[in-house]
């Protein structure tokens, strides 16, 4: 509509002049029209505004369930409806309190909102009194606490700055009627205040408020059912796993039984052979080496029988050898009947029971004494022989009730072992290689334990299953008998009730393990007679 | 390399995780490091400090310019809450961008004016393409400062001005405006754009008159007291509902003046639009933000809706066809806060904006502020505008 419309009344005729001032008051009236419709037109915005508003609360409080729905975590529900209070319901801070179950005070659980440093650290540390007279309307039933900005009543201003909220509102989350577990607690700080959602009182926000509250202790509800079936079922599954590992643990330890059960039996029995064989070989083995020493003297007796008899030189000459023959024969039967002779001493080791005299042992003399005699043996035997000696004593290892002569064996063969192997990789590796051997001792309390190791090459599988049998070696044929490990395993197992393992790794060390009980076990020497 | 620019927003409500939000945001849409030039606008929710303080600590402490707005824009997201901010950062060999600052507006715009001029004047060079202001909105006096601005510069050509006024969330009780490390209020921060580019842009308003011609009989400056010899509020009345007028922002978010357009724009539309920031009820009396003569006629106009989304069409239209074929690098929206959520609902909002980008460029880096009011030439000549958007492209 255009202004130029309107000219004044006087400039036109009189026709005219009742004319225009129809076209005025029709002017008039179409223009207060406009602004009735402008005016409405501003409220009905409003209304729709309004409107919309409450439709996105409405649905953003749906979108937080569906969210709540989706974990049963305790932490990310409380941050989840902290962010609710402040991104979508406009507060600037959120605070939730959790009341101490041993405790009548309620601490801060969750903080959320723009705190400067020191405030928060000033805030996390809060601690409200079950008690305090700001709270006492929510034990009397009310639904909510709210500090309005004019407040005056001394209870409620006094936790402004505690919280650090000028305007708040407090509501029970939780537990029962009257006796609410969790606070949560929304506001602003005055000069926040204008930008934020104010806190006024039955304002939309605290419905709002107050319909988070709901939804979110029907979340922590949830939640928490489902973390103690959660518990309840992790704790049976906790036992069951337990109950396992004892199974297999004990059955480990019967396996490890029955296996070495296995072995001794093995052993007795083949002990109990061997002896009975040993028997029957030693008087022949007897009559060999002693007819054959016998044979040799008979031999030179013999010479000095031919000497004045009338023989040719060549004839003298021919009954000379086979004199010098026959003689080095026999000194080859001596010698390797000697060896049989041996041998069968060894193999009758293995059927004695063990019984003599047991008698207090200090270990750690034992060991070095050992070790010492090994080692003057090896020096003797080989020229050149070379290892450095290390000692690893307990000083706690104390005394054993032992057949010492027994074990001294059993570290003998050990040690020698030990020597053997690290003087083959000496051979095998070179300069590089320093050979070394130690012994070493352990109170286990009522047993002790003794460890020989080596840095030769270690055991391969192998030889590693049967180097305890009888005769079993890797030296080459006239070195070993074979015969060290079954007996060591006799002596330790069989005559002591102890142990013996090996830990080895190839190519890096070999150690083998005895553990001794420090006193004997009645009757268990007697049980292999 | 020519230049890469990005735009990151942030609503988190803590201001230092707000600010270098943003900032991140900003620097990795632009695929750069460290920017030579950075725009900042944001709501006034935010602690301004700490907000401003991590945004320099993000960029580098890169040159800045920005203020506060009823709202910002980044690229299709516009938001109106007190929490939002939009970064812009501009890292360019072709382009470059000179700021200043001047206080003391209410006192005096035009020496506020001659400060600015006195800080750039030595910036100005033959390829200077305009210049980009904010200044309080409520207290800026646009004429006298771009007098102050204009004789002191005596530039022989006409130098653009292109901005807005800063805002508050319709507070009307302090805006801020930021100039590197600087926060002011009352004042004005200005950046002189320079190189080997061009810029187009469009303004359009949308209201339309209610009713008939009105006169101003009295008024000072740019203060109102009488239209048509009764008090200007008594006059407000008759266009608002009960008590309306007590709620002050409400009112002139519904209702603005109109003034006949000067000649010169005739093409452009045959009204320019004011608000009325600021009433005196003692006095009896309103300010707007230009000067207004004794006999000065006006109309009273409200916004309308679909004058709104046509005129943001228009303007797509004017700079796609000032474009060309080239891509714009980057866009300037300063638009009215009372054409943001206190006319559209958010999803006409969105949807309004979306359609003005799909037009000039979809990937362009886009930034805006909701203001107290717009500045952007018309016909070669300045003028300050209500109820108007105005878009600025650099390409
Ligand atoms: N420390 C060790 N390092 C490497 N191999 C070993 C070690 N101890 C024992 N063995 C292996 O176990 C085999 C059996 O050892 P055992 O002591 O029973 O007999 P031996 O040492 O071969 O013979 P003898 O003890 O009569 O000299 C050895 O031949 C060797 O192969
Ligand atoms: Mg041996």
């Amino acid at each position: 509509m255009s202004s130029t419309a309107i000219t004044p009344a006087s400039h036109g005729k009189t026709g005219s002049v009742s004319e225009i001032d129809r076209l005025r008051i029709e002017n008039q009236r179409l223009s207060d029209e406009v602004k009735r419709l402008v005016t409405t037109e501003v409220q009905l915005y409003e209304v729709q505004e309004h409107l919309d508003g409450q439709m996105s609360a409405y649905r953003q409080l749906y979108e937080l369930g569906k969210k709540f729905n989706s974990t049963v975590d305790l932490t990310t529900i409380l941050q989840l409806a902290a962010q609710f209070v402040l991104y979508e319901l406009n507060f600037e801070r959120c605070l939730f309190l959790l009341k101490q179950s041993d405790a009548n005070i309620f601490s801060i659980e969750t903080i959320d909102g723009y705190y400067d440093d020191a405030e928060s650290t000033s805030i996390a540390k809060l601690i409200l009194p079950t008690a305090s007279l700001a709270l006492a309307p929510l034990y009397a039933g009310v639904d909510r606490v709210l500090c309005l900005p004019d407040c005056r009543r001394s209870e409620l201003t006094s936790l402004r700055r505690l919280i650090g909220m000028d305007e708040y509102v407090v509501l029970p989350l939780g537990g029962e009627p009257k006796n609410p577990i969790r606070l949560l607690v929304a506001g602003n700080t005055a000069g926040q205040a204008p930008y934020q959602c104010r806190v006024v009182q039955d304002g939309e926000a605290l419905l709002g408020l107050a319909n988070l509250v709901s939804q979110t202790s029907t979340a922590i509800n949830n939640a928490s059912f489902y973390q103690a079936l959660e518990w309840e079922r992790e704790s049976l599954e906790e036992k069951v796993r337990e109950r396992t590992r004892e199974l297999s643990r004990s059955l480990d330890e019967l396996r490890t039984a029955q296996d070495r059960l296995i072995q001794t039996e093995k052993l007795a029995s083949l002990g109990q052979l061997t002896a009975g064989i040993a028997h029957e070989i030693k008087n022949p083995l007897n009559f060999i080496n002693n007819f054959s020493a016998l044979s040799a003297e008979l031999v030179d007796e013999l010479g000095e029988v031919l000497k004045p008899a009338p023989l040719n030189d060549l004839m003298r000459q021919e009954t000379d050898e086979i004199a010098k023959l026959l003689k080095g024969n026999l000194e080859k039967v001596v010698q390797h009947g000697k060896r049989a002779d041996s041998i069968v001493r060894n193999m009758l080791m293995h059927s004695r029971d063990g019984s003599g005299e047991r008698r207090a042992v200090d270990i750690n003399t034992l060991v070095g004494e050992s070790l010492n005699l090994a080692y003057h043996g090896a020096r003797v035997e080989k020229q050149g022989f070379q290892i450095r000696l290390e000692k690893d004593f307990d000083p706690a290892a104390g005394e054993a009730e032992l057949l010492s002569q027994e074990i001294t064996r059993v570290l003998l063969n050990l040690i020698s072992n030990g020597f053997y192997a690290a003087m083959k990789r000496k051979a095998e590796d070179g300069v590089a290689y320093e050979p070394a051997i130690t012994a070493a001792t352990r109170s286990l309390g009522d047993s002790v334990e003794i460890r020989i190791r080596d840095n030769g090459a270690g055991i391969p599988p192998e030889v590693r299953e049967k180097m305890f049998n009888p005769f079993f070696t890797t030296k080459p044929p006239g070195e070993g008998t074979g015969l060290g490990l079954s007996l060591s395993f006799d002596i330790v197992v069989k005559q002591h009730a102890g142990l013996i393992e090996v830990d080895t790794q190839l190519g890096k060390f070999t150690e083998f393990r005895v553990v001794l009980p420090r006193s004997a076990p009645a009757g268990k020497a007697e049980a292999h007679t | 390399m020519g230049t890469n620019a990005g735009v990151g927003m942030s609503h988190h409500r803590n201001p230092k995780v707000a600010g270098r939000e943003a900032a991140e945001r900003a620097l990795a849409a632009a695929g750069i490091d460290r920017p030579d030039f950075v725009f900042m606008f944001a709501s006034v929710g935010y602690e301004q400090r700490a907000l401003l303080d991590a945004v320099r600590a993000a960029t580098g402490s890169a040159p800045l310019a920005g203020g506060s707005g009823g709202g910002v824009i980044a690229g299709v997201e516009a938001d109106e809450s007190n929490f939002s901010v939009a970064v812009m950062t501009i890292s360019s060999d072709e382009l470059s961008f000179k700021n200043a600052i001047a206080s003391g507006l209410k006192t005096d715009s035009e020496a506020a004016g001659r400060t600015i001029a006195q800080n750039l004047a030595c910036e100005v060079q033959p390829d200077t393409l305009g210049l980009i202001m904010l200044g309080d909105g409520l207290t800026l006096n646009f004429d006298r400062f771009a007098a102050g601005l204009k004789s002191e510069l005596q530039l022989d050509r006409h130098l653009p001005l292109f901005g807005g006024t800063s805002a508050d969330n319709m507070e009307f009780k302090q805006t801020y405006q930021y100039c590197d490390d600087q926060i002011t209020s009352d004042g004005v921060v200005c950046v002189l754009l320079s190189g080997s580019a061009r810029l187009a842009w469009s303004v359009n308003h949308g209201c339309l008159p209610i009713g008939g011609e009105r006169k101003v009989t009295r008024c000072s400056g740019n203060v109102i007291y009488e239209i048509d010899g009764m008090p200007v509020l008594d006059v407000l009345k008759e266009y608002l509902v009960g008590d309306e007028i007590d709620n002050w922002s409400k009112a002139v978010l519904s209702l603005c003046m109109a003034f006949k357009a000067p000649e010169q724009i005739k093409g452009y539309d045959d009204y320019l639009i004011r608000f009325m920031p600021t009433k005196d009820d003692k006095a009896g009396s309103i300010t707007i933000p230009t000067e207004v003569e004794e006999g000065t006629s006006i109309w009273m106009s409200r916004r309308d809706h679909e004058k709104i989304s046509a005129g943001v069409e228009r303007i797509g239209e004017e700079i796609k066809s000032t474009l060309g074929n080239s891509a714009a690098k980057m866009v300037f929206q300063f638009d009215c806060i009372g054409r943001g959520k206190a006319v559209f609902r958010d999803q006409q909002k969105s949807q309004i904006l979306e359609k003005l980008q799909q037009k000039i460029g979809p990937t362009v880096p886009w930034i805006g502020l909701y203001t107290y009011g717009e500045i952007g030439p018309i016909g070669g000549h300045d003028y300050f505008h209500n109820y108007t958007a105005v878009v600025l492209a650099v390409y």
